[in-house]
């Protein structure tokens, strides 16, 4: 009898497509990849060069296949990385560092000491760090395990400077590729690290291994120190820019970490039994002023204005929403860099006095000229932030104009010192205040003053850290009178793992070799 | 016909030419430097300039564009600032994903579209016939972002059917390949499969109406066949073109499902394209997509002629 198309027979057919839908797929949940850490990264960096890029994307995925000389413990005091030991001369001035026996490149070729000399001098040629703390600075190789850095005056911090950073760590490379490379990324990422590159498909993912001839690091793990021997065979960081596809993946189990979260999923991700939430990578947030550019904000009396009347809290709070994520500082360095603590303007700090500010700005002469704020949309913290202190500016009684662009956009148009008077700034954490990126007069709109160059001249030459605590008090007393730009505070980035990772560590950012997973 | 083809292939040159140019300007246009997403938004001017420089930024626009078109002549697109990699070789990779996620979608919609069509048009005004008409409405005005995220909170969150997002090669891994595109083909097909029901059921109720239909039937033909075999195959014409142009905006336009779905297609290199200012990457592409778009185009007016004889096909007039 031949088949005859009715509205029943369609019904029937559409039912039975559901049932055989749900039996095949209902057994094909995700299978926990054995052995292998799945991670949902927030963005491709261009490059895992850390030489040459700023990018600390580049930085938090470099090192898991590339080491540095030293490493910095979780109390943050130097130990030793592909440099088993290490003696410094009498006058602070010569480093002389003995490599560890049977470290290996990921091609099988044995570390040398022209290895790291190679690369070290491309760092320093390249890297902003290389360039501020190791200027005129010489490397040189004795013997296959002996590396000599000769300084032309001592230097505080030309240890921790050689540890890993927040960005541009100063990474191991072999010789000939180091030698061979320009100013441009190098593309054979070949290192001594816990894992190695096995591919990277552009847009998609990078695929790790745990390095088989992998020589670790002396001592329980702590920090980027010790031992770093992954627990677990295979990484995979896979590029996810959509955030809600981030946090969806998380959720059914398909990623064991996700990095960054948006802000605003904390509080349905901590609502979550089968979720671990954490965070990594603080930056500090500012309102930056331009001294490029002629104005108001030439005038002190209106950048303190500026420093009185605004209230960060609110500031932080449409930045980074929950409290765990943001905290308000009015120092250069981090409240988590214990080193470099201050107790400069501890007590004035953050009042919200609108009257005092409007005065101020009357006394300035500020005639409601209109004023152009910049931020980017590209990062939800800057330009929530951008939203709240134009409404505050405004409330003092400026005339602002918020301008959001991309990034690429807002990085542009901050080069132009005559598009924009205010700005909002995320910088990174450097290891020393002599590196911040908004104190250096080459910034765009940076500031233009000769105490701040004779503080910073000096600290970069300081030989003890007693001098460079001196000197950092002296560019905390500086930045407080000056108010180059105003410090609204730090915000942190959350992440968020599975259940199945039990434990990993953060140093700056993510170090993926330290999780330990459930099976 | 052949050389009706080789005229309209002959007449892509002056538009890639014009597209070329406008896309090499706009690159010009738009604010913002590779050098600077190379080197990252920390890095100094000094350093940004020196970078500008070896990568040959600094030169003259028009030294550029010549240097730039006399490579793309002899098939070398350039090479990619942030991927590191040739053109060419960004394109073929990224294009695989776009390929299979536009066949496996237009598959789909075609399975959903035409018996449902062709059923709704042979009964007409019934409530099947509404109901359809109900889904075609919903299918061509519910957003598709919405319907990605539906599909993904009901079958990878709740259901853990399917995964959230992501892509396998199906040529190495066919099962999870598959299971990777189901999704973002379910979303993204469901516009076109609305699309198609309305060309399909239109198309076959106007040849429902013609009298060598009722002939067909007076000769004793069943119904089924005459829908499908015969009142079907005449119905062709638009319904051909309706696939034509969908496959065609299938393979420049998943934008939105690629980045959701985070597939590393052709959409979303082009996307990331724009953010990084990676000129040499966006000028290809935009070449790219023209060629194919165009070609597809020229492949359906081809299709016409071989679906329908009275369709002739000359170098001077398209009858």
């Amino acid at each position: 009898m031949a088949f005859k198309f009715t509205r029943r027979s369609l019904l029937g057919a559409s039912v039975l497509a559901l049932a055989a839908a749900s039996l095949t797929f209902s057994n094909t949940c995700f299978a926990e990849e054995e052995n292998t850490l799945v991670v949902a990264f927030g963005a491709q960096p261009p490059s895992l060069d850390t030489h040459v890029t700023t990018v600390s994307t580049t930085n938090v995925l470099a090192r898991n296949i590339f080491e540095t000389l030293v490493t910095l413990d979780a109390s943050m005091n130097v130990q030793p990385g592909l440099a088993q030991s290490w003696s410094v001369s009498e006058d602070g001035r010569t480093y002389r560092f003995t490599l560890r026996s049977g470290v290996k490149f990921h091609n099988g070729e044995p570390l040398t000491s022209k290895d790291v000399v190679a690369s070290l001098k491309r760092w320093q040629t390249y890297s902003l760090t290389g360039k501020s703390v190791f200027e005129g600075a010489n490397w040189a190789a004795e013997g296959a395990d002996t590396v000599v850095l000769n300084l032309p005056v001592p230097r505080f911090n030309a240890l921790e400077s050689l540890a890993p950073a927040y960005t541009q760590d100063p990474v191991i490379m072999p010789g000939v590729i180091a030698e061979a490379a320009t100013d441009k990324p190098v593309t054979k990422l070949v290192g001594t690290g816990p894992f190695r590159l096995t591919n990277w498909e552009a847009d998609r993912a990078l695929e790790l291994e745990r390095y088989a001839d992998y020589t670790s690091f002396d001592g329980t793990q702590s920090g980027t120190a010790g031992d770093r021997t992954p627990a677990f065979a295979k990484l995979r960081i896979e590029f996810v820019p959509d955030e809600s596809t981030r946090t969806f993946g998380l959720s059914s189990g398909e990623y064991d970490i996700a990095t960054p979260l948006a802000y605003d999923s904390i509080s349905e991700l901590r609502s979550s039994d089968e979720l671990n939430l954490g965070s990594a990578s603080s930056a500090m947030i500012n309102l930056g002023f331009n001294f490029g550019k002629p104005g108001i904000f030439q005038d002190k009396r209106a950048r303190e204005a500026i420093n009185l009347g605004l209230e960060r809290e609110s500031v932080l709070t449409a930045a980074a929403v929950d409290p765990q994520f943001f905290r308000l500082n009015n120092h250069l360095m981090l409240l988590a860099q214990k080193q470099w603590a201050a107790d400069v303007g501890k007590t004035d700090f953050n009042p919200a006095d609108v009257t005092k500010a409007m005065n101020l700005l009357q006394e300035a002469g500020y005639d409601g000229k209109e004023l152009v704020l910049i931020t980017s949309r590209d990062y939800a913290e800057m330009y929530n932030s951008a939203i709240v202190v134009q409404q505050q500016l405004q409330r003092l009684g400026l005339k602002v104009k918020l301008e959001s662009y991309d990034w690429s956009t807002y990085v542009k148009a901050r080069a132009d010192r005559q598009a924009w008077d205010l700005i909002i700034l995320e910088a990174s954490p450097k290891p020393a205040p002599t590196q911040l990126i908004f104190l250096n007069k080459d910034f765009p709109g940076g500031p233009q003053d000769a105490k701040l160059e004779d503080i910073l001249a000096k600290f970069r030459k300081a030989g003890t850290m007693e001098q460079a605590n001196e000197l950092y008090r002296k560019l905390e007393e500086w930045n407080q009178s000056y108010i180059p730009s105003v410090r609204l505070g730090e915000v942190d980035f959350p992440f968020a793992t599975s259940k199945r990772v039990q434990a990993i560590d953060v140093q700056y950012d993510l170090m993926f070799w330290t999780a330990r997973l459930r099976d | 016909m052949f050389t009706y083809t080789l005229r309209r292939a002959g007449a892509l040159i002056p538009v890639l030419l014009v597209v070329s140019i406008v896309v090499f300007s706009l690159g010009w246009l738009a604010p913002g430097d590779p050098a600077r997403i190379v080197l990252g938004p920390e890095a100094l001017e000094a350093d940004v300039q020196k970078l500008r420089d070896s990568m040959g930024l600094n030169e003259p626009l028009w030294h550029r564009y010549l240097e730039w078109m006399s490579h793309a002549f002899r098939g070398d697109l350039g090479t990619s600032y942030f991927l590191n990699m040739p053109v060419s070789t960004a394109i073929g990779q990224h294009f695989g994903p776009t390929m299979q996620l536009a066949v496996l979608t237009i598959v789909y919609a075609l399975v959903i579209s035409v018996p449902l069509g062709t059923l709704a048009a042979r009964w007409r005004g019934s409530a099947f016939d509404q109901g359809i008409a109900g889904f075609t409405l919903i299918g061509l005005t519910f957003p598709s972002f919405v319907l990605s995220l539906l599909l993904v909170i009901i079958f990878s969150v709740w259901l853990r059917w399917l995964p959230v997002a992501g892509y396998r090669d199906p040529f190495s891994d066919p099962w999870n390949g598959l299971r990777y595109l189901i999704l973002p083909a379910l979303s993204l097909g469901t516009i076109y499969a609305a699309l198609i029901t309305r060309t399909v059921r239109a198309s076959v109720l106007d040849v429902l109406k013609s009298e060598y239909v009722d002939a067909a039937r007076s000769r004793g033909v069943s119904e089924n066949r005459l829908l499908f075999a015969h009142a079907l195959r005449n119905a062709g014409l638009p319904i051909i073109t309706m696939i034509g142009l969908s496959f065609a905006s299938l393979l420049s336009g998943a934008v939105v499902a690629e980045s959701i779905f985070n597939i590393p297609g052709i959409g979303s290199l082009l996307v990331n394209a724009i953010e990084r200012r990676d000129y040499p990457v966006l000028q290809g592409v935009v070449l790219f997509l023209t060629i194919i778009y165009l070609g597809l185009n020229l492949l359906v007016d081809l299709l016409y002629g071989v679906i329908d004889p009275r369709v002739r096909l000359t170098d001077s007039v398209v009858k």
